[in-house]
């Protein structure tokens, strides 16, 4: 209760400009944008733009910002999901390769082999999203990735709570079936 | 029995994600509930474990350095009291506008009569009269249509909010808001004049920087994008002025030294800030400043602020725009 109190005082703070409040919202978001849009787009330095404009456009909507049970993560990502969109719909996804992200994409805060192992493990995630739905990919990034519940996810894409957990369902079961086989061919090779 | 699947499920998940459980250990205990939970449950777990990924910190320390800056260009771009006014402008018809103009003017002057205008003039903020003082001067500055005197009038509203801060102590908040207000007023200075393309701007604000060098430092760091060249030069024409003035006196320069003994501090400040390089703010850097004996720190309402600046050229602009 009293983060969500502090929460609205930050932002309404930020709502007038205060540069301390916009900070405090960029460190506790960051992260969390990005890692949604890392997951859609399927590449760090595109993820980190998207993350950045997420931010800019953020401040330039915030005025308009009313708490109607939204919550302020849920904004933000609603945001990264209409940059997202554009990202699909201009012609710079096609110049970007999933595959030769991996040795982009090291971890720097690991071991050289740890970060191999798990930005192969990432890769592998990724092109198992990317066979979604649009609407199941949402869902799962923001429940899983995100770490959002079903009321969360549910606010940030328009959508009942029924909805969401139905999506996920059909999500999961696809994702088990998709990422089984990327685990059978990666083993048989 | 599908929602109670499903509540399982999301015990399962926060229970993984916050380490109290493995998803075998999950397995182990409601594996059998439905075919479809196991294979759902390791698939959603090897999604929270890779959400481990994180942005490049350089990348993102940048990013955030560029929103704050834009931060600070909207805030001044909607300052509290010019949102209000520009808002306003908008909306309302110029007829109208020029009525509401004078309809301020003709009661501000009513109320401003006897010991008001004295309190009002002498007033700093926390006052009950201060706002009464800032309204007159916006409308001043309001119904003043040469550009060049407008200039001269934001200029002299810049004076008047450094002499109020000069009887505050720098931890004040009254003192952080004046600072703010007078770059405030500075840019509109330079945005009504033409600011560095304008002699007459520079000049006025040169000797502002030979008076209040140490103050304009100060108001340097909360200055809005827009002001801070003309800042910086008229501040380093002041550093630059001191050198020549202390290098041709040789040991004689000691006299300055005790006047402002932080002045090579502020130097190199000013030389740094004009090189691009990012320095903590001088007010968390510097010790505090000496105290000016004609301009105490604590609030002395009975005591005029410093005269002959502001209120005297308030009068001669009185004349000048009668």
């Amino acid at each position: 209760m009293d983060d969500i109190v502090n929460l609205k005082n930050i932002v309404e703070r930020a709502k007038n400009y205060d540069s301390e409040a916009f900070g405090q919202l960029y460190d506790m978001y960051f992260d969390k944008v990005f890692r949604y849009a890392y997951y859609r787009v399927g590449n760090r330095h595109e993820a980190e733009d998207i993350a950045e404009q997420v931010f800019l456009k953020a401040l330039e909507s915030i005025p308009g910002f009313e708490w109607r049970g939204i919550p302020f993560s849920a904004w933000l990502l609603r945001i990264a999901s209409n940059l997202v969109i554009d990202y699909y719909r201009s012609n710079k996804y096609k110049t970007v390769d999933i595959e030769e992200e991996t040795n982009l994409a090291l971890d720097d805060s690991h071991d050289p082999e740890y970060s191999a192992i798990r930005e192969f493990d990432r890769k592998e995630v990724i092109k198992a999203i990317m066979s979604l739905t649009e609407d199941q990919q949402q869902v799962i990034i923001m429940r899983f990735i995100a770490d959002m519940t079903n009321e969360e996810v549910a606010n940030a894409i328009d959508k009942n709570v029924g909805a969401v957990k139905a999506l996920q369902h059909r999500a999961l079961g696809s994702l088990s079936r998709v990422l089984g086989e990327i685990y059978n061919e990666t083993r048989s090779r | 029995m599908r929602r109670g699947v499903d509540e399982i499920f999301d015990e399962c998940i926060k229970a993984i994600r916050n380490n109290e459980k493995t998803v075998e250990k999950c397995l182990g205990e409601y594996g059998e509930i439905d075919p479809e939970f196991g294979p759902m449950l390791m698939a959603a777990a090897r999604l929270i474990k890779s959400a481990d990924v994180a942005p490049n910190m350089e990348r993102k320390q940048q990013a955030r350095a560029k929103l704050l800056e834009s931060v600070e260009r909207k805030q001044w771009e909607s300052g509290v009291g010019r949102k209000a006014q520009k808002g306003h402008a908008v909306k309302t018809p110029r007829w109208r506008a020029v009525l509401l103009r004078a309809g301020v003017v003709a009661v501000a002057i009513a109320v401003l009569s006897g010991t008001t205008v004295a309190l009002a003039r002498e007033s700093l903020p926390g006052s009950p009269f201060y706002p009464v003082k800032i309204a007159v001067e916006k409308a001043r500055i309001g119904l003043t249509i040469d550009k060049g005197k407008k200039s001269k009038l934001y200029l002299n509203a810049a004076q008047e909010r450094i002499s109020e801060l000069k009887r505050f102590k720098q931890n004040d908040v009254h003192y952080q808001y004046l600072l703010r207000a007078t770059a405030e007023d500075i840019a509109l200075a330079g945005g009504v004049s033409g600011g560095s393309h304008n002699r007459e701007f520079e000049e006025s604000l040169d000797d502002m920087a030979q008076k209040n060098r140490e103050v304009l430092e100060d108001v340097l760091e909360k200055a809005p994008p827009s002001a801070k060249p003309a800042l910086q030069r008229a501040l380093t024409n002041v550093t630059r002025d001191k050198g020549k003035k202390k290098d041709s006196n040789g040991d004689n320069g000691a006299e300055d030294n005790n006047k402002e003994p932080n002045s090579g501090n502020k130097s190199e400040e000013i030389k740094k800030v004009n090189s691009g390089e990012r320095t903590p703010s001088p007010s968390k850097v510097m010790p505090p400043k000496t105290p000016e004996p004609s301009t105490p720190k604590t609030p002395e309402p009975s005591e005029p602020s410093e005269p002959g600046n502001y209120w005297q050229n308030k009068h001669e602009n009185d004349g000048s725009e009668n």
